[in-house]
């Protein structure tokens, strides 16, 4: 499957994407379009650009002074970057996870039910959705029984799929997850991931990590980004066995051997 | 000459220095039994300070009010040295003016707060977050004054008769006009605002500062805007801070003296309306302390509401405490 998601179901087309820094250009005119049902790898050697690439998609990238964005990023025919659209409710469509949880400072189901109260859902309504949301993220087993308990009190990987739960609550189409294991035990990256392959049934995953291997046992295409160029896209298998780019060849041995 | 418990070392290498004592020299451990006691002692002398202090003027204050005295009559209205001494208008009076002075002063540091942390871009409050500091810095009689010659009197003319015209209707507002001098509760209410204002903005900035610049993108990589960020985010995260600003605060204004003295046209009586005059305890103890130097009666009578003064801020801050300390937090994982 989606190799190159130049086919029907493109939900995110990123259309020469540039994003410049006062001394340096972080992206260099990258395009990239994204599938429905499909999962991403972004990877790269550090400082490549891949957060700031993924922190586009939903104009996240806004909230670092200085940035200067060109192109566009097209969601659903609509470019997110045009005037007359508001950042937040580009961020309410496009869910993010960050590389250490960060889970608020209230209860398991109101973390989980943030999103929905912003957009002033009924009480029953909410409770619903925040049992499929926490099902979806493969947590309802574990705290179906204390949801009042703090959210801070979880595990580092139950935070961070709490996270993803709560950025899926609002039931958005894409999720961005940024290096979302970096802060985690191998045991919590194991279900984390676990999730994200059940998850890519029904979004469009976008997952920045600077680990080839859980790239490859996750996604299903992989992005290479290097020095804020786009330089190889593909199958996971093709990129990772028959690498295109001498880059991608020494990157990806790089952190294999 | 080689330690023979360090692992390093070997007949060839020398072994590296070890800071653990059984590798230092053998001088080091032949410490004087006298001298390692007073020596453990002594960091227990400055600690102790502040209980020892606090015990000292308790039993002072005890000793100097003749506790027995006056009786029950102490918590009476009515305060007519020599013939009476019941102190709960000046109670009364000490909790008027700094509970609204609290609610102001809450109100707008977080505003200020907010402002300058979630709003105002860096190099804004950069130059503006000092004055807040430099605010905590002057002199309570400089407020006083101040308060005396130019806030009273336009409170007189302008504010206290604007809110009478339009405010009366409200239960503690109708009734006697306010008078022109100004002087009551408004203008006192006013002043101890602004001094309990710096510490409590401080404090609330602090708190909203501390918060992860992660969880403020997560709140609004959920789609939140920056307000609602602030509201769901940032306050709840802050909380204890916030609330050991409202405590702290109170202890500000509650036991402000000279500036009340002197701006609240102190009287032994309830205030009328909110535009009365009434005495705070800390005002009355220092404005009647010239006629009570050679009465020991009335001396003894201040000395007991001083010891209630205490107790209530006492009381006050360690309920503080239990409350703050109830707020739950959790050590986050990689944060």
């Amino acid at each position: 499957m989606s190799g190159d998601a130049n086919g029907h179901d493109v939900v995110v087309s990123v259309q020469h994407l540039t994003v410049r820094a006062p001394q340096r250009t972080i992206l260099d005119d990258v395009s990239l379009d994204f599938a429905a049902s499909s999962l991403t790898a972004v990877v790269g050697p550090s400082g490549c650009g891949k957060t700031t690439f993924v922190r586009s998609l939903n104009r996240m990238v806004e909230l670092t002074p200085g940035l200067e964005v060109d192109g566009a990023v097209v969601y659903l025919g609509q470019d997110i970057y045009d005037p007359r659209v508001n950042p937040v409710m580009v961020r309410r469509r496009i869910g993010m996870v960050f590389q250490r949880p960060t889970v608020f400072p209230t209860s398991i189901f109101e973390n989980a039910a943030f999103g929905l109260r912003l957009i002033g859902e009924e009480i029953s309504e909410i409770e619903r959705e925040v049992e499929e949301a926490l099902l979806r993220a493969g947590l309802w087993e574990e705290v179906k029984d204390d949801l009042d308990r703090p959210a801070l009190s979880l595990s580092g990987g139950q935070q961070q799929r709490l996270c993803i739960a709560r950025a899926l609550a609002t039931q958005p189409r894409v999720l961005l997850l940024d290096e979302p294991t970096s802060a985690l035990d191998p045991a919590a990256t194991q279900r984390v991931e676990a999730t994200m392959q059940r998850l890519k049934e029904d979004y469009v995953l976008v997952l920045v990590t600077h680990n080839v291997a859980q790239a490859a046992r996750v996604s299903d295409r992989i992005a290479v980004l290097h020095a804020g160029h786009l330089i190889e896209v593909g199958p996971t298998a093709e990129v990772l066995e028959r690498p295109r780019n001498p880059l991608t060849a020494e990157f990806i041995t790089g952190r294999f051997s | 000459m080689p330690d023979p418990s360090a692992p390093v070392a070997s007949a060839d290498r020398e072994p590296l220095p070890r800071p653990s004592p059984s590798g230092r020299s053998p001088r080091a451990r032949r410490r004087r039994p006298y001298g390692s006691v007073v020596g453990r002692l002594v960091p227990y002398l400055p600690a102790a300070v502040p209980a020892a202090l606090l015990v000292a003027i308790v039993l002072e204050l005890v000793r100097s009010s003749q506790l027995t005295n006056f009786g029950w009559g102490f918590w009476g209205s009515r305060w007519d040295p020599p013939d009476a001494w019941g102190i709960a208008t000046f109670v009364a009076g000490s909790f008027l003016t700094a509970l609204p002075a609290l609610f102001f002063a809450m109100a707008i540091g977080l505003g200020i707060a907010i402002a300058s942390t979630s709003y105002l871009p860096a190099w804004i409050t950069r130059w503006l977050d000092p004055f807040v500091d430099l605010l905590a810095g002057i002199p309570s009689i400089v407020y006083g004054i101040w308060g005396y010659l130019l806030v009273a009197p336009y409170f007189g003319t302008v504010i206290n008769p604007f809110l009478y015209r339009h405010l009366s209707f409200l239960p503690g507002f109708g009734g006697l006009p306010p008078l022109s001098d100004g002087l009551g509760l408004p203008v006192g209410i006013f002043i101890l605002t602004l001094m309990a204002l710096p510490i409590t903005t401080l404090l609330i900035r602090d708190a909203l500062r501390s918060v992860p610049r992660d969880l403020w993108e997560a709140g609004l990589g959920l789609g939140a805007t920056r307000w609602e960020t602030v509201r769901r985010v940032a306050i709840p995260y802050g909380s204890r801070g916030i609330l050991s600003a409202a405590f702290l605060g109170f202890g500000r204004a509650f036991g402000e003296t000279v500036a009340m003295a002197m701006v609240l046209n102190v009287v032994a009586s309830y205030p009328a309306n909110a535009f009365g005059s009434t005495g705070t305890m800390a005002a009355e103890m220092f404005l009647s302390l010239d006629s009570a130097y050679n009465n020991s009666q009335w001396l003894a009578a201040l000395s007991e509401m001083a010891l209630v003064l205490l107790a209530i801020s006492l009381a006050v801050n360690l309920i503080g405490r239990r409350l703050i300390a109830q707020i739950v937090t959790y050590d986050v994982p990689g944060l």
